[in-house]
């Protein structure tokens, strides 16, 4: 898994969000972001899923740091994941076709 | 009502009224006459006679001297009927009907006028409803009203039929619903599963019972039940209940039920065994039975200590036995269906000692049309040796049937989760998050040496290892309760916390792997084990609040596995997962 700032205030994670290591990298560049109005893009083309440890972090930036996350995913599951969570209107999940890197 | 002074003289374009009397009311009902009528007329002579009139006709009679007067008057109150003279000031007769058709009102107008074609022409196209001549002879005035009044009435009584209707649909729709879920909720609570994601002991063996339960209807021809004996021993009911609907469904529950009631009070019982319940069951089914009524089921009574089985099938498809070896029999259950009277019946007994797994299912799954045409009886036995697991199974199934009107599909599914060893793998993690890793990547790297595995499922693996292990490290080892890991994540605190927290004694987690290849596809069985308390069965299906900021772990694993088990003591999980397949969810 790699993780690329793209913006300002976007991250993109490439590869899949499996393992431990994986959730600790994740957090840690989300912290590092700067949360402005604009909130936090992160984008995750090609991961099938994602850890419930990064799912619990973004909802601890969205339901109590108050952070507008918009969460583009390229993989039809991980979108499957985050709609039977009832996390699509949280995180703001859009399903985009993936890019090529 | 408002009404003005008849002149002394008529004017002289005035129209010569019947007489002084009013008109006699020929078709006026109560109901057009809690109607109102707006008139629209500027010579105030007319203007006075027609509301002296039509007084009697109406409950209100709206005057208005012109055009403009009238469309505002008519925006405020709203008349039922208009009744208008062509020719005003300011705005004509039709000119005042095309703006209130330009509302999208369909509020009658009747037009006065005289005869002249392009007005009459022009009052057509914009929708006028009836015309009276000017001037105007006041029997076919009084007509023309009462006519449209009761076509006003008229159409209001279907409207409000019709709101009726809806109203009573809407009413049934709520009814039906509740009765729905009501049906629904009596029968998730007769049928039982009390050994739901459970591991059971054997003789040096473990085993689990999976249930695949997939009612068409609301109510249900197929029951079950799974119970676990206070001997330790399990009994297994399947019942098929012969037709389809409600009499299905209320014989699959009552027979159900009874199967319940009997193992609560099988304690009274001195010696319990098979052949006695089922003569108690018999005598049941006398006084439920219609005299044509036949009943498909089934009895399994299970003893993992002795590795010994007895089943008496009646009418059901026959049991499928697979052995570790990859062997597979086909057990008929010999029996015919119940019914109200008492027929000969035997039951026979399997050993399980070198049994791999067992399913014993209902005839909606044998029976269901496969899509090149047949029934799947014809190949269950092919796609039973070729999936290792339940789950394998059912998308098997749904592959080759045709979708539509399928029956009920019932399977009961009894599996051993130990094998003979084909390839192991154990390890134990330096107690860190780092130290968990290293373990996963260490047992991965061991797998892909001694199978080949598409990434994709290996990248599944990998993920269901992180949720069980971080699971059994941080709610196992170090003894978090779920309520002070979302506090200390609330807070931001939760690595800090997670790193000073100390080890108790004798904290450690062991990660045990099997590789068996009796059926086509592998399958790879995972135990993680963890010195905490336990992860409790319900926990495997219960949710998390929805502002949860943990607690989906599990639910991760369950959707990428074919099986989750969980036994004990202590923490203790068993995952199972086919290494052919694509996408899956637990049963």
């Amino acid at each position: 898994m790699q993780i690329e700032v793209t913006g300002t205030n976007e991250l993109t994670i490439r590869g899949n969000i499996k393992s431990i290591e994986d959730s600790t990298r994740i957090k840690e560049a989300l912290a590092a972001l700067k949360k402005g109005e604009a909130g936090i893009r992160l984008r995750v083309p090609e991961s099938f899923s994602m850890t419930s440890t990064v799912i619990g972090f973004l909802m601890k930036l969205v339901n109590l740091d108050r952070v507008r996350i918009a969460l583009a995913v390229g993989d039809p599951r991980l979108y499957q994941l985050m709609e039977e969570l009832s996390l699509v209107e949280t995180f703001n999940v859009s399903l985009v076709k993936a890019q090529p890197k | 009502m408002s009404s003005a002074a008849l002149p002394e003289t008529a004017h002289p374009e005035a129209p010569c009224p019947a007489g002084p009397k009013r008109a006699k009311l020929v078709e006026a009902t109560p109901e057009t006459r809690a109607l109102t009528l707006m008139i629209a007329e500027d010579d105030p002579v007319s203007r006075g006679l027609l509301a002296f009139c039509t007084g009697e006709l109406f409950k209100e009679v709206l005057l208005a001297e012109n055009g403009r007067q009238a469309l505002s008057l008519f925006r405020e109150r709203k008349p039922d009927l208009v009744l208008t003279d062509q020719v005003m000031p300011g705005l004509t007769g039709l000119e005042l009907m095309e703006a209130i058709r330009a509302e999208g009102d369909r509020t009658p107008v009747i037009l006065m006028t005289t005869v002249h074609d392009r007005v009459l022409l022009q009052a057509i196209n914009q929708g006028v409803d009836r015309f009276v001549p000017k001037p105007f002879d006041l029997a076919h005035l009084v007509r023309t009203l009462t006519t449209v009044a009761a076509e006003v009435v008229n159409r209001r009584v279907v409207e409000r039929h019709r709101e009726q209707e809806v109203e009573l649909l809407r009413y049934r729709d709520a009814y039906n619903a509740l009765q729905q879920e009501s049906a629904r909720r009596k029968e998730r609570h007769v049928v039982r599963h009390d050994l739901l994601h459970r591991v059971l002991d054997g003789a040096g063996t473990r085993w689990a019972i999976n249930v695949s339960f997939a009612p068409r209807d609301i109510m249900c021809g197929d029951g079950y039940s799974v119970r676990q004996l206070s001997d330790g021993r399990q009994l297994i009911f399947l019942v098929d209940a012969m037709g389809s609907g409600m009499s299905a469904s209320l014989t699959a529950m009552l027979t159900t039920s009874f199967f319940n009631y009997q193992v609560d009070r099988l304690h009274r019982w001195q010696n319990f065994d098979l052949a006695t319940l089922l003569e108690c069951f018999r005598e049941y089914l006398a006084s439920v039975l219609l005299e044509e009524e036949v009943l498909s089921c089934g009895f399994l009574l299970i003893d993992l200590k002795r590795e010994e089985l007895e089943a008496a099938l009646f009418a059901l498809p026959p049991l499928l036995l697979r052995r570790v070896d990859g062997s597979v029999e086909k057990i008929p259950g010999g029996n015919p269906p119940l019914a109200s009277y008492p027929t000969p019946f035997r039951a026979y007994k399997l050993s399980l000692k070198d049994a791999a797994n067992l399913l014993v299912m209902t005839d909606g799954v044998t029976d269901a049309p496969l899509k090149e045409g047949g029934i799947y009886r014809e190949v269950l036995e092919e796609d039973f040796r070729s999936t290792p697991t339940l789950l394998g199974l059912k998308k098997r199934f749904l592959e080759r049937t045709a979708p539509g009107d399928l029956d009920d599909l019932s399977v009961l599914h009894l599996r051993r989760l130990d094998f003979p060893s084909q390839w192991t793998w154990s390890g134990r993690p330096e107690l860190s998050l780092c130290g968990l890793g290293r373990l996963i990547e260490s047992f991965l790297k061991a797998l892909a040496g001694e199978i080949e595995v598409a990434q994709k499922q290996l990248d599944e693996v990998e993920l269901m290892l992180s949720e069980a292990l971080t699971n059994a490290f941080e709610h196992g080892c170090l003894g978090l309760e779920r309520y002070e890991k979302q506090k200390l994540l609330e807070s931001g605190d939760f690595e800090g916390a997670l790193a000073a927290l100390p080890l108790p004694p004798g904290a450690g987690i062991s990660l045990n792997a099997t590789l068996w290849r009796g059926a086509q596809a592998p399958l790879l069985l995972i135990e993680v084990l963890d010195s905490g308390s336990g992860i409790p069965a319900a926990a495997l299906n219960a949710g998390c609040a929805r502002e949860s900021l943990s607690g989906r772990g599990l639910a991760m694993i369950g959707r990428l596995c074919d099986s989750l088990f969980t036994g004990g003591p202590g923490g203790h999980l068993f995952i199972l997962k086919t290494l052919d397949q694509g996408d899956g969810d637990a049963d």
